[in-house]
């Protein structure tokens, strides 16, 4: 069964996507920041990471680099604010520092089972 | 009879007071004929040599005593024929007026008269002395002939013609009218404003005014004739079909046949104009505020409803799922769905509204922009509208955002689709490559075409607004290559009030729900923040056209030379990159610019280079993907060295780049390769301009 981590600062959606994500049959790991989230990384690795990027203090990219430099297979979604204005700026830099997909706030469910699924499939594959 | 010792003090009074003298001498004496009958006495001929006219008489009766050759002669009288009366002689009664005076004042004096003789009305120079007679003080007066002609009335013409020179030489326009307020002379600068030309003459003042001032009109002519003071109105008059708002000084001088009404003209248009301009200004002014202000409202609450709508989004979905097919609760929960996709897309459009932050730009060919765009609105596009599109310059191209200059279209495309509404109707698209001229640039439109204007008089005026088709300029526009997007369309179109105000925020004449109002404020923003223009035009019933200017892209080049203007010395520019040929090209454009450019094709060499003079460089151009040496320790080297230089990066999207670790040596600007000059130029300008400002 798939791990995905899910590192979130709103807990609301936190536990949204606990839900949506426990439905489509994945164990849930969850952390409010990102060095909360690099912590529960390495008590228990997970095969995707769920990652807003507009955290309070930017930590998004840095969790992104932290991650992949460590971490080189796991596969990251990078998930933005929506004030678009920053999107821009940081959605591309999370794709040029490792992110696998990007979603934009606010999405459907069904696009981060598909992100997740896809990502998997991918590495499977491989 | 006064002896020759008074004769000669009074002749001497007279030729010191400035009379004409001349000297007569008179035999005999002059003998008062006590007579009841008198006044019909024959005169006494004085015989002498005189060479002027000359007769005594008596200002009581006004009977002529006495009379010389010389006035018979002139008289053509025959010798012995009675003498006509006085009054024939004096029908003015200047004479009688003069010979009375200098029996009041004792004194002798002269005047300029009328009189009738023979041949007609004529002017003398008449000297009157007083006499005393036997029975009274009596009037000698000497006639003599001053023909019309000489020095005095050479001047007074030539006085009358400079006058006149004058008057016609004033630019302000100037009418003479009679008590009737008919018009008797108009200067040149009348005739022009008035454009009537000789024409106006003869007609009343009124007939010039407009229905609506006529009334005013005759009210000032008639308080300028009753009270003789100035009286000045501001009235509309007829000018070629046209009306014109002119102020209207009346003055009235005169009395009599002299009397004159002069009247002064304004052209009030000059100072409406500008009043029209500045009320454009503040209102455009006003609008930038308000939309900034939006923007930054946005900003701030965007991400935060992006989550709560992120909630809603979810658990709507789930409870989708859970809720089995025949469930009544599915079309709710639809709804919540449905709502909160709305949402998304209104946050997503005024967050697009409120981007003040400068965004990477890239080139953006026309002919790219229309195909995503058509792309887009197949979808929307209904069956009985035609589309119509054409791209005269195809390779020209604009700096900026993909994403928001394909909003820009496509929510044009969109609005006028929506005002064609259920009929057959046509959209055409025009994309053109323009050259803007100094007065097109400032001056779009005319002030009183202006829909923000129009609609706001109308509004004053509480009447609707003018038939002409109504246009908006918004932003502004520089002399210079600019690219211009037109989408027509054969919808509705929409009258001045409403022109006025479309590309407000929020502002909709659609039902609530149908749709949100922002989609050209949206555009709006957009083409302020890529430094266009907008004009946009419509009448209604037929149709609307907005055309949208953006700055070319080619300006990036010149606008990066302007920035260096101000270097004292060169620009020296360090440019490493892993060969050659791929420097050309950046090498060119940083040149055409005006830099002076160093390039090192390793990372040792650019060290060296760089080492070489630390503070001489303005800015550094790195390509990512040097052999020798990383990029960021290149960076963390130059940056050490030198806090203060920019350093542009030219990195490949898509390949893993440790951005925030790059940030922190030194690089404060990404350009993407292939290197497109245009953008370089852009980065390199930017770089400049904000180092320049913290420097």
């Amino acid at each position: 069964m798939a791990v995905v981590l899910v590192i979130e600062d709103d807990e609301h959606l936190r536990r949204l996507l606990r839900t949506v994500l426990e439905r489509a049959g994945y164990t849930v790991e969850e952390a409010a920041n990102g060095a909360a989230g690099l912590k529960q990384f390495s008590i228990r690795p997970a095969d995707v990471v769920v990652t807003d990027i507009i955290m309070p203090e930017k930590e998004g990219l840095e969790t992104i680099i932290e991650l992949k430099r460590d971490y080189p297979h796991v596969k990251i979604i990078a998930i933005s604010g929506g004030g678009a204005a920053l999107d821009a700026q940081y959605l591309p830099s999370a794709k040029a520092l490792g992110a696998d997909r990007t979603l934009e706030k606010p999405f459907e469910p069904r696009e981060v089972i598909e992100a997740v699924g896809g990502l998997l499939r991918e590495a499977s594959a491989r | 009879m006064p002896d020759k010792r008074d004769t000669e003090a009074l002749i001497e009074r007279a030729i010191r007071e400035g009379a004409e003298v001349t000297i007569v001498t008179i035999r005999g004496g002059v003998q008062a004929r006590s007579e009841e009958n008198a006044p019909t006495a024959e005169p006494r001929e004085s015989p002498g040599v005189v060479a002027d006219p000359m007769l005594v008489i008596d200002p009581a009766s006004t009977v002529i005593l006495e009379t010389n050759a010389a006035f018979r002669a002139w008289a053509s009288l025959p010798a012995g024929e009675a003498l006509p009366p006085f009054e024939r002689l004096d029908p003015d009664g200047g004479l009688l007026a003069l010979a009375r005076r200098v029996l009041e004042n004792g004194q002798p004096s002269s005047a300029r008269i009328f009189v009738q003789a023979a041949r007609g009305r004529i002017t003398v120079e008449a000297v009157a002395i007083p006499i005393t007679g036997r029975d009274g003080p009596l009037a000698q007066l000497v006639l003599r002939e001053t023909p019309f002609t000489g020095t005095a009335e050479t001047d007074l013409r030539r006085s009358l013609r400079r006058l006149t020179e004058i008057l016609d030489a004033l630019p302000t326009p100037l009418l003479t009218l009679d008590r009737a307020g008919r018009i008797v002379s108009a200067n040149p600068a009348a005739e022009t404003l008035l454009a009537r030309g000789a024409a106006v003459r003869g007609l009343e003042i009124e007939a010039l005014a407009a229905p609506i001032s006529a009334h005013h009109l005759r009210e000032l002519v008639v308080a300028s004739v009753n009270t003789k003071a100035p009286q000045t109105g501001e009235l509309v008059l007829t000018v070629d079909q046209q009306s014109v708002p002119i102020e209207v000084t009346l003055m009235a001088a005169g009395e009599g046949e002299d009397f004159m009404l002069t009247a002064v003209l304004r052209d009030l248009r000059p100072e409406r104009d500008a009043e029209l301009a500045r009320a454009q200004l503040l209102g455009r002014q006003h609008q930038t505020q308000k939309l900034e202000a939006i923007g930054r409202l946005a900003g701030g609450i965007a991400a935060d409803v992006n989550n709560i709508l992120a909630s809603i989004l979810g658990y709507a979905d789930l409870a989708l799922e859970d809720l089995p097919s025949e469930s009544k609760g599915r079309e709710s929960v639809e709804q919540v769905l449905k709502a909160g996709r709305r949402g998304k897309a209104l946050i997503r459009q005024i967050v697009a509204l409120g981007r003040g932050e400068e965004m990477p730009a890239r080139r953006i060919r026309l002919d790219e922009l229309l195909r995503t765009t058509l792309e887009a609105l197949k979808p929307i596009m209904p069956a009985e509208v035609a589309l119509e599109t054409r791209v005269t310059a195809p390779t020209a191209a604009v700096m900026g955002d993909a994403a928001e200059l394909h909003q820009v279209l496509f929510n044009l495309c969109r609005n006028s689709i929506q005002a064609i509404g259920d009929r057959p109707g046509r959209i055409e698209i025009l994309l053109e490559a323009v050259e803007t001229t100094p007065a097109f640039a400032e001056r779009p439109i005319d002030p009183h075409e202006d829909a923000s204007v129009v609609a706001a008089r109308a509004a004053e005026a509480g009447s609707p607004a003018a038939p002409r088709p109504a246009r908006i300029f918004l932003g502004r526009l520089e002399p210079g290559p600019y690219v211009r997007i037109t989408v027509s369309d054969t919808g509705e179109g929409m009258p001045a009030a409403v022109l006025g105000r479309v590309f407000e925020p929020f502002f909709t004449t659609r039902k609530l729900g149908e749709a949100s109002g922002l989609g050209l404020a949206v555009v709006h923003g957009i083409v302020a923040a890529h430094g266009g223009a907008i004009i946009a035009s419509s009448t209604p019933g037929g149709g609307t056209r907005v055309e949208v200017f953006l700055p070319r892209s080619h300006r990036a080049t010149e606008l990066l030379a302007d920035e260096i203007q101000s270097d004292r010395g060169e620009t020296r520019v360090l440019l490493a990159g892993s060969t050659p040929e791929g420097l050309t090209p950046m090498r060119r454009v940083l040149e055409s610019a005006g830099l002076t450019v160093e390039a090192a094709t390793s990372g040792r060499a650019a060290l060296e280079t760089f080492r070489s003079e630390p503070e001489g460089w303005r800015v550094v151009v790195l390509e990512d993907g040097l052999q020798d040496v990383s990029t960021e320790s290149l960076g963390v080297e130059i940056s050490r060295v030198r806090p203060d230089l920019p350093i542009i990066l030219c990195f490949e999207p898509g390949k893993t780049v440790t951005l925030d670790r790059i940030r922190a040596s030194g690089v404060t600007e990404f350009v993407a390769t292939p290197v497109d000059p245009e953008e370089l130029a852009v980065a390199v300008e930017r770089a400049l301009r904000t180092s320049a400002r913290r420097g």
